[in-house]
C-alpha cells in the first residue's frame, strides 16, 4: 500500500503549517530505522486535527495518514486505546512492518500527554 | 508513442550492442547452425576461428597477446575459478602461502568464494578495509601483505559507487609480495583504461559479457600462462581441461566484439560530462551525500539523501530504472558494500545508484532528475529527519555517526 504523495497536504502527514495551538509527541529513532512525530490539535476533549511526520517505510506512512483521518473528531478517550496491533490489523500492514506501527502509537500516546487537559503543556 | 523510462541501471547490465548482436546471429549458418568448435569438420573450424577472433579481441583488450582466455558462464564463475582453483591448485603443491585478501567491498562472487577456499582448503579469508570513500590505501595493503599470503583479489572499479582503486600503486606490491593478483573486471571492463586498471601487473582478470553490453550467460578468466588454477568444472576436457563443456560460440563471438567495441576516450569523456550534469541536477536538493569519490569509473553515481527513508524511497520512486542501496526490505540490510565505507544503515538505505553507459543521453538524466528529486522533496516534507537536518542540525550528529561525509 503505497500512499499517494501528490495528495500529501489533505492526508495529515507532515507537520503542520503553523505549529500553534497543537502539541506534538515523537517516538523512535533514526538508528531504529523508524521515527515518529505525531501532532495534535483538541478542544474540550474531542481531536480536532492530527498530523504525523514519518521517518519509515511505505506501510507507515499509509498507516500514519488512516490514523490521522480516523483520529480527526474523535474523543481523546478513543484515541489513547489505539494500539499498534490494531492498527496494523486494520491498515493491513505487513508482518515486517508492525514494529513501525509500535512507534506510530508510540508517537501518538506521547502527543496525547501533552494535551493540556491530559495534563500535559504544549510541547510544541 | 512515449519515450521508454531513463534506464540508469547499467551497472546491473547493459543493454545489448546492435553490433554485438549482429556478430552473434553471423554465427549461425544457413541451416541455424552455431557448430561445436571442438568437431573435427568444416564447421567446427569455422566455429573455431570464431572463438580465436574473440580471443584475440580480449587481448587485445587487456593490451597483452599472451593471456589465456577461459570462457565461463560470466563473471561470477571467473572470480569462483579464480579464487577456488588458485587455492585448490596452490593446497595440492604449496603449504607456504595460506592467506587470501580481499578488499571488503568486494562483490559477493568473491567474498563469498574466498570463504569457500577457507572452508574447503584451510585458507584464512582477511577483509582489506577502505576509507569513506571504498578506496583501498596502499598502506592498508602494506600493512596486510606478508610472505604468507598466496591470493590478492582487488575489483579495480566497484560495483556499486565506482570507485576506482588506485591499482597502478597498489598492484606492484602484490607483485613484490610474491603473491597472485586476481582482478574482477566486471564494471572495469570495456570502461577503463588497460593501464588504469593495472591489467599488465595481474595474473587473473574476470571479466562479464552482460555488464559491457555483451549478451548474459558469458564471461572470461584471463590468466597468465604460468598461473595454474584447478578446473572446477569437470567433464570433456574443453578448454584444457581447465573449463570443461561445449563452448557457446555465438556467445564468445558477442563478448568478443563487445571488447573489440570498448570505451575510448571521447565515450569516456561523454558520460563523464553526464554523470557531472546528473550531480549538478541532485544538489540543489540539498543533503545529499556522495558515495563515488572524485576519482571513479564515469559510469556510476552513488548518493544517499539525508532525512530520506529507504523503503520509503524504493517504493515511492517511479518513473526512473535505478539501483538501490539495499535489498527489497530495509530488514534485509543495507548494501555490505557502503557499510564497509560505515555509512550509517538508514543513510545507506536511502541510496541510489546511478549507472549509465553508450546509450545514455540527456534527456535520460533531465528526467532522472526529475523524477528523483519530486520523490525526494516529498518525502523530506513529511519527514521529522530532514526537519531536524533542515533546521541546522549536523548529519553526523542526527545519524550519529564519525564518518566524515562528503554531502553536495
Amino acid at each position: 500500500m503505497v500512499v499517494a504523495l501528490d495528495d500529501l497536504e489533505p492526508t495529515g502527514l507532515g507537520a503542520p503549517s503553523n505549529a500553534a495551538d497543537w502539541v506534538s509527541g515523537s517516538a523512535g529513532r533514526i538508528e531504529d530505522d523508524c521515527q515518529v512525530v505525531c501532532w495534535l490539535r483538541s478542544s474540550r476533549g474531542v481531536i480536532r486535527a492530527a498530523r504525523f511526520e514519518v521517518f519509515a517505510g511505505a506501510d507507515a506512512l499509509s498507516a500514519a495518514e488512516w490514523l490521522a483521518r480516523w483520529l480527526e473528531g474523535r474523543d481523546n478517550r478513543d484515541a489513547r486505546a489505539v494500539t499498534g496491533y490494531w492498527l496494523a490489523q486494520s491498515t493491513a500492514m505487513d508482518a515486517e512492518s508492525r514494529a513501525e506501527a509500535l512507534c506510530l502509537e508510540d508517537a501518538l500516546q506521547a502527543a496525547l500527554a501533552a494535551l493540556p487537559d491530559e495534563g500535559g503543556g504544549r510541547s510544541s | 508513442m512515449d519515450r521508454p523510462r531513463p534506464y540508469l541501471d547499467y551497472a546491473a547490465t547493459t543493454p545489448l550492442d546492435p553490433r554485438v548482436q549482429a556478430a552473434m546471429m553471423a554465427c549461425y549458418d544457413d541451416r541455424g547452425l552455431a557448430a561445436n568448435p571442438a568437431s573435427p569438420h568444416q564447421a567446427g573450424a569455422l566455429a573455431g576461428e570464431t572463438i580465436d577472433r574473440a580471443t584475440e579481441a580480449i587481448r587485445d583488450y587487456l593490451g597483452d597477446p599472451h593471456w589465456q582466455v577461459v570462457w565461463t558462464s560470466g563473471a561470477t564463475e571467473a572470480d569462483n575459478l579464480a579464487i577456488l582453483g588458485t587455492a585448490e591448485a596452490l593446497a595440492q603443491r604449496r603449504r607456504g602461502r595460506d592467506r587470501i585478501l580481499v578488499t571488503a567491498t568486494e562483490h559477493a562472487a568473491v567474498t563469498m568464494a574466498a570463504r569457500a577456499a577457507a572452508s574447503r582448503h584451510g585458507f584464512a579469508v582477511e577483509r582489506l578495509p577502505v576509507d569513506a570513500m571504498g578506496r583501498l590505501k596502499p598502506e592498508v595493503l602494506a600493512d596486510a601483505l606478508d610472505e604468507r599470503v598466496a591470493l590478492v583479489s582487488i575489483a579495480p572499479v566497484n560495483n556499486e559507487t565506482g570507485v576506482l582503486q588506485a591499482m597502478p600503486a597498489l598492484a606492484p606490491m602484490v607483485r613484490n609480495a610474491g603473491a597472485l593478483l586476481h582482478l574482477d573486471a566486471a564494471q572495469a571492463g570495456g570502461r577503463v583504461d588497460a593501464a588504469v586498471a593495472a591489467y599488465d601487473q595481474a595474473d587473473m582478470v574476470s571479466l562479464s559479457g552482460h555488464k559491457f553490453y555483451g549478451p548474459k550467460g558469458i564471461g572470461a578468466l584471463c590468466l597468465r600462462p604460468s598461473v595454474r588454477v584447478a578446473p572446477q568444472l569437470h567433464g570433456g576436457g574443453q578448454q584444457q581441461g581447465m573449463r570443461s563443456g561445449t563452448l557457446p560460440m555465438p556467445l564468445i563471438a558477442g563478448l568478443g566484439e563487445a571488447f573489440r567495441l570498448a570505451d575510448d576516450a571521447a565515450e569516456r569523456d561523454r558520460q563523464w560530462s553526464l554523470r557531472d550534469g546528473l550531480l549538478a541536477g541532485l544538489a540543489p536538493l540539498g543533503g545529499v551525500v556522495l558515495n563515488t569519490p572524485t576519482q571513479a569509473s564515469p559510469h556510476i553515481l552513488s548518493v544517499s539523501f539525508a532525512g530520506v527513508h529507504g523503503a520509503a524511497l524504493r517504493a515511492h520512486l517511479d518513473g526512473v530504472d535505478v539501483g538501490f542501496g539495499s535489498a527489497c526490505s530495509s530488514h534485509e540490510g543495507a548494501s555490505s558494500v557502503l557499510r564497509a565505507m560505515q555509512r550509517p544503515e538508514p543513510l545507506a538505505h536511502a541510496t541510489l545508484r546511478f549507472s549509465l553507459g553508450r546509450f545514455t543521453g540527456d534527456t535520460d538524466i533531465t528526467q532522472a532528475i526529475g523524477r528523483v528529486g519530486e520523490t525526494v522533496d516529498r518525502l523530506r516534507r513529511v519527514s521529522p529527519v530532514w526537519r531536524a537536518f533542515a533546521g541546522g542540525q549536523d548529519i553526523g550528529a542526527l545519524y550519529s555517526t564519525t564518518t566524515p561525509l562528503d554531502v553536495a
